[in-house]
């Protein structure tokens, strides 16, 4: 076959980004692409075109595990953090505050005197809009307990209440319940477990007993969780 | 507001890992989905994932934003490697049923547009413009990895059909979102 007709050399292009061809026409195909750098840019062309569909593709959460063994891969990470803290300042806070503190999250576990304990079990540290660790957070894989609590006293506040959410990839904010008395512990369901590898915590200020419409509120504090080693 | 997958690609390229996390968060869903799609074995699928997002972080100073979208690049890793996986062990691991069954509609959601990208919008667009069969045979190439063959055997319909249906659409699809 002549592969220098323009039309040929685009519908080859399409189809190999398209997937349907296959097999030894695939193999041919990507011999002749080696040495053919505008055929790559075609090819590169249409996989940005077609690979919009990936937009539209049904979610499903991949399990936990999937990206621990990512993180164990790349493997220990190097200290810069503080590289990009002033790129994650310029953040909105729902996401970014949670991200910032996982940076954080690691020092300040052991100021605050975590004990690491064996298994895949998580921490998250939740801060306000100015960064100030509020709660900490930690899971225990082994009794599925999830526990916060403040780390300074909070006064009282009888108008309202404060509502732990969990925050799972992709996911709608799932309550976990009302926080009372500064703290908070309560057994996870194994989906919810398992979805606390890439979630995030946070608490929300709602009138008295939660909140009314099942979404948060007001969302005062948030925090990645991330695994505790 | 969440920062943008454009914005957390390029925080991965300066070798931050909390955007690669965000970023893991944000797409590993779609991915892991279009992968099943393809593989149709859950165990297989995990390892695309996870072996994707490896390369996204290493090669994340490669994705050129004047060129396509992040999500479109992060997919086009993530289909090429269900490609690779596909030809280094054939379709003999086993097929999921589960995973298959809610495979058996290819049709692209979610079915509210405005949570897509604008270049995606533009292209679900384009598609719609097609007639149903076509466009049912190149969503089934897409999404569930088939070959012509067996767009052809999945829509009942002859070889050279679904070959010019889809080699159509592809053209039109071109033309359309060049527009």
């Amino acid at each position: 076959m002549k592969y220098d007709h323009p039309e040929l050399r685009e519908r080859l292009a399409a189809e190999y980004a398209l997937g349907s061809l296959r097999g030894a026409a695939r193999r041919r195909f990507e011999r002749l692409l080696a040495a053919d750098a505008p055929l790559r840019d075609l090819v590169q062309a249409w996989e940005l075109r077609l690979n919009l569909l990936a937009e539209s593709a049904p979610a499903v959460a991949p399990p936990a595990r999937v990206w621990e063994r990512i993180l164990q891969r790349l493997g220990p990470a190097p200290a810069r953090e503080g590289l990009f803290a002033r790129w994650w300042n310029s953040l909105g806070f729902w996401r970014g505050a949670g991200l910032l503190a996982m940076a954080a999250t690691a020092a300040l576990a052991l100021y605050i005197g975590l004990t690491p304990t064996p298994g895949p079990s998580y921490i998250a540290v939740l801060i306000d809009a100015d960064k100030t660790p509020i709660l900490v957070a930690r899971f225990d894989a082994e009794s599925r307990q999830l526990s916060v609590h403040d780390l300074r006293p909070v006064a009282a506040d009888p108008a309202h209440s404060r509502e732990l959410w969990l925050v799972a990839a992709g996911g709608p904010p799932k309550s976990l319940g009302v926080v009372e008395g500064g703290k908070k512990t309560v057994t996870l369901p194994a989906d919810q477990a398992a979805a606390l590898a890439t979630a995030i915590l946070a608490i929300s200020r709602e009138p008295p007993g939660g909140s009314p419409s099942g979404a948060p509120t007001e969302v005062l504090f948030t925090g990645a969780v991330v695994p505790s080693l | 507001m969440a920062p943008s997958r454009e914005a957390l690609l390029e925080a991965c390229a300066g070798g931050d890992r909390a955007a690669l996390q965000s970023l893991y968060t944000m797409t590993a869903p779609q991915l892991f989905g279009l992968a099943l799609g393809i593989l149709r074995s859950r165990d297989l699928a995990e390892d695309i994932v996870q072996d994707s997002f490896v390369l996204i972080w290493r090669h994340a100073r490669s994705f050129d934003p004047g060129r396509g979208t992040a999500m479109a690049w992060l997919g086009r890793i993530v289909r090429n490697q269900c490609f690779d996986a596909l030809r280094r062990r054939g379709r003999e691991a086993p097929l999921d049923d589960k995973v298959m069954e809610s495979w058996e509609d290819p049709s692209p959601s979610p079915a509210d547009l405005t949570a897509l990208s604008r270049d995606a919008q533009r292209l679900r667009v384009c598609l719609e413009q097609l007639e149903e069969s076509p466009r049912q045979g190149l969503l089934l190439a897409y999404y569930q990895g088939l070959t012509f063959e067996e767009v052809a055997g999945r829509l009942k319909a002859p070889l050279g059909t679904v070959k010019s249906w889809i080699r159509r659409s592809l053209i039109r699809l071109k033309g359309c979102m060049d527009q």
